[in-house]
């Protein structure tokens, strides 16, 4: 059957994984994992941290890799959302796919679902990362101490947060890149929030700005928090209630 | 039996009447040329066809099914290419087609049948967004007839086409009709049009001003016949006599305007009834972009 949410998501995934922003996305929260690893080599051979850090996990390497998730991964998940939108802005794509036997509901579904996807992996691949140069860590300079400490619980939540932090925040995004074609709205929206965030994240009503799931991210990992706060269950309500206020402006998109 | 049908088909921009009261009888298995000055409302027209722009009524009906009742249905059976052509950048021309076939599911060798169709085989591999402005039209079409639709909707599919180019479209939009696929173009290159139409709907501010078979467009405008004659200026006198507008072309030859095939019968037995020799005929058509300026000045008027 061709009107099949399967059809519409095959396709889209093989249209938009031709991106090269979709790499940036995947890989590049492993290079910053990568190049924090490199970091504590090097300060490891001049012998300044060896054996005075009491759990390495926290305060070197997850202190590193989460101060530049928190200003890299809004800004990476907006470029990819533009990207997605972006296609379709180009040649006025939207005339193909507002005429394909497919319906506008799945088709939009489709896409979500893709973007999605793509920032699970993402996340994923930088948990097996962060997780994998920690072992790794802990065999290379065993006087560092990675292997004395079972850190593993603290930075699965922490990166489910970050998981369900970013989902809201690519739904968001979404919402802005189908409002306006110009890149500069989205990513300018997308800095400033991350710079907003940064100042009000000790405020009480920061539970309800998806963009503070990143900053504090690296406060959980630091403080070891596993619990689920207001802020993770108003990112999920945030999330879906974006999803469906894109799915509104998608369908109400033309394409003259 | 209609492919398009539209019935009292309206469309406003705010208090700007675009389409007024348009009713597309397009016959299937018709090639119909859809004519129109810049902003008459030919791609309005064709855009509420695809549904890309809504009719606030249920007036549009595709293969006998209401496009609003059916849009998905109707958009498995028609293939279209509107203004510019649309595809990809990214992806190659190759990936363009494979990315309608992950939809429609009809193989790789349906690819290879349509990139040969449209001459773009050897450029399969070519990022899209480097192929020359012919090329990238031909992709736009081999992206509308991927699908093998029943009907194809294509506003200026000829735009950026060098003669060969244009002439290779003809000849596929002509194998297209004779497979009995119905074809509805707008197209600015009036003497193509001629060429391959065979139905023609003029629309001029918004109206259908002329709808029906070429033959019969043709027909309704008077051809001018040149008549070299043995007795011009007698001829002239006995012709006006009988309500023929006449003019002297030279001392032998004279210049009549016939509005049928009727008068031209008449004609002729006029002149050997009277005993004038005829040397030679030259009739001179008028053509589908003099008829279409009349028209245009007619409905103005």
């Amino acid at each position: 059957m061709i009107n099949s949410f399967y059809r519409a998501y095959i396709s889209e995934q093989y249209k938009l994984s031709k991106n090269r922003q979709l790499f940036w996305v995947l890989l590049f929260p492993v290079l910053i994992i990568f190049m924090a690893d490199s970091y504590i080599l090097y300060e490891a051979t001049r012998s300044e941290i060896v054996g005075s850090v009491p759990n390495p996990w926290k305060l070197l390497l997850g202190r590193y890799v989460f101060q530049f998730f928190y200003l890299i991964y809004p800004i990476l998940i907006a470029i990819f959302v533009y990207a997605c939108c972006d296609v379709e802005y180009k040649n006025n794509n939207y005339k193909i796919l507002f005429t394909l036997p497919v319906s506008k509901a799945k088709i939009f579904f489709a896409k979500a679902v893709f973007i999605i996807v793509v920032v699970l992996f993402s996340v994923l691949l930088a948990y097996f990362f962060f997780l994998l140069s920690g072992f790794t860590l802990s065999r290379l300079v065993p006087e560092l101490g990675f292997q004395n400490y079972d850190y593993r619980e603290v930075i699965f939540f922490t990166f489910l947060r970050l998981f369900i932090t970013l989902s809201a925040i690519a739904m968001i995004q979404l919402a802005l890149s189908l409002v306006v074609r110009s890149f500069i709205f989205p990513m300018g929206f997308s800095m400033f929030m991350i710079v907003f965030s940064g100042i009000a994240a000790n405020k009480e009503f920061s539970d309800f700005i998806p963009y503070t799931g990143s900053i504090k991210s690296l406060t959980n990992i630091m403080s070891e928090n596993i619990s689920f706060e207001r802020l993770d269950y108003s990112n999920l309500v945030m999330a879906g209630i974006f999803l469906m206020l894109s799915f509104y402006l998608f369908k109400r998109k033309g394409a003259l | 039996m209609e492919s398009i049908r539209t019935n009292k088909l309206c469309y406003k921009i705010g208090d700007k009447v675009i389409l007024d009261d348009i009713n597309l009888e397009v016959p299937r298995g018709s090639v119909y040329g859809y004519l129109g000055r810049n902003g008459a409302g030919k791609s309005t027209t064709i855009k509420l066809l695809l549904g890309l722009l809504t009719s606030k009524h249920d007036n549009i009906f595709i293969q006998d099914r209401s496009l609003k009742s059916h849009p998905t249905a109707i958009h498995s059976l028609t293939g279209n290419l509107i203004e510019a052509p649309c595809f990809y950048n990214k992806l190659t021309v190759f990936e363009n087609l494979k990315y309608l076939d992950l939809i429609y599911g009809q193989g790789t060798e349906r690819i290879e049948e349509v990139l040969e169709l449209v001459d773009l085989h050897r450029e399969k591999k070519k990022q899209a967004s480097s192929l020359s402005m012919g090329m990238k039209q031909r992709l736009g079409i081999a992206m509308a007839i991927y699908h093998d639709p029943e009907l194809l909707i294509l506003d200026e599919p000829l735009n950026g086409l060098d003669p060969q180019g244009i002439f290779e479209m003809r000849k596929l939009f002509q194998s297209l009709n004779e497979q009995g696929k119905t074809i509805f173009l707008s197209s600015h290159i009036l003497s193509e049009l001629e060429r391959v139409a065979t139905h023609i709907g003029i629309i001029e501010g918004g109206k259908l001003i002329f709808q029906g078979t070429k033959r019969n467009l043709l027909k309704e405008v008077k051809r001018t016949v040149v008549l070299k004659i043995s007795s011009a200026e007698s001829a002239t006198e006995l012709l006006t006599s009988k309500d023929f507008s006449v003019s002297l072309d030279d001392s032998n030859a004279i210049r009549v305007e016939i509005a049928s095939d009727q008068q031209l019968n008449e004609l002729f037995k006029i002149l050997v009834l009277n005993g004038i020799d005829i040397y030679a005929v030259e009739s001179f058509g008028a053509d589908l972009e003099q008829i279409f300026m009349n028209l245009i000045s007619q409905a103005n008027d």
